[in-house]
């Protein structure tokens, strides 16, 4: 084999596929990493706006089960705002409280009267915040803000003068 | 010759592994681009929806009054202005947009109003679309 031969013979026999080949590891690599990106950027999105629909889908259904006079109320303890909805139990007045601690949305239930040991609410859905506000006709509102910062609302029309 | 063809030959199968690779990339990235559409779309759908809800539950408590703040437009409809991450913004700006478009029916007991609602994105693409009617029996909020 002469000396050009030897050259084209390494450039087609060993340069080119391995240039083809690291071409080919690179590109994998690229999608691979593209691949990754969406795949996380979609589990946070659902994971932040599950935490916001959850929470405003619950609120909604618990004010429309208890959408009673007297029965809901807004309150402040211990510098944590609370939603208290009381319901009757075999005769007995029980509360489920719902508030925010700990970067989420939690619910303590127990009878009237109980102490509220924020620590030990059940968490609901991972929220930021959420603030609850109800305005005089019972139009109540709570403002909730997700961990990446969407604002969902939840608004629920409550039969007249329900907890004021 | 058998050395052209043996090139040549060669050559075509390099041709072959790019295309085939090109492909296999191009169907990846666009299964990925179309599930990020996809997850956008139903969160976009997902939060409109319960600003909807809010703003027709609004409606069901204080009529046209509690919709103050929403933009009036020319065509009829009340266009409410929403940042990026939902948050109120002022009218005319902002990322969405959700228009009800009220028509109120008097009735011997109260005002029955269907109402359609829709939210759009900046550039006019609609999101969502909701068809429902409310009820306000008497003056005022719910009796």
């Amino acid at each position: 084999m002469d000396k050009a031969g030897y050259k084209r013979h390494m450039v087609e026999g060993f340069l080119l596929p391995l240039a083809l080949v690291c071409l080919f590891a690179f590109c994998s690599l690229a999608l691979g990493v593209m691949g990754g990106r969406a795949y996380k950027a979609i589990n946070e999105s659902i994971d932040d706006s599950y935490g916001s629909v959850v929470t405003a889908n619950y609120l909604r259904t618990k004010l429309l089960q208890n959408n009673r006079q007297g029965a809901i109320s807004i309150e402040e303890e211990n510098g944590v705002q609370v939603l208290r909805i009381v319901s009757q139990q075999g005769g007995q007045p029980y509360e489920t409280c719902i508030f925010v601690y700990d970067g989420a949305l939690r619910e303590s239930y127990g009878p009237v009267g109980n102490e509220l040991v924020v620590e030990s609410g059940v968490e609901i859905a991972k929220i930021a915040e959420c603030r609850f506000s109800m305005a005089g006709d019972g139009l109540f509102e709570a403002a909730i803000v997700s961990p990446a910062g969407v604002h969902t609302r939840t608004v629920v029309a409550l039969v007249q003068g329900a907890g004021l | 010759m058998r050395t052209t063809y043996r090139n040549s030959a060669f050559f075509i199968e390099v041709l072959v592994c790019i295309v085939v690779f090109s492909l296999a990339g191009a169907i990846l990235a666009g299964a990925f681009g179309k599930a990020s559409t996809a997850v956008r779309q139903t969160r976009e759908e997902s939060l409109a929806g319960a600003e909807m809800y809010s703003l027709l539950e609004t409606y069901r408590a204080r009529g046209e009054e509690g919709l103050a703040d929403g933009e009036e437009l020319s065509g009829g409809g009340l266009a409410f202005a929403y940042g990026e991450n939902w948050q109120r913004a002022q009218a005319g700006g902002g990322v969405y947009t959700v228009t009800l478009f009220i028509k109120p029916q008097q009735r011997a007991g109260g005002v029955f109003s269907q109402i359609t609602a829709v939210a759009t994105r900046r550039d006019g693409t609609e999101i969502y679309r909701l068809e429902t009617a409310v009820y306000r029996p008497g003056e005022g909020g719910l009796a």
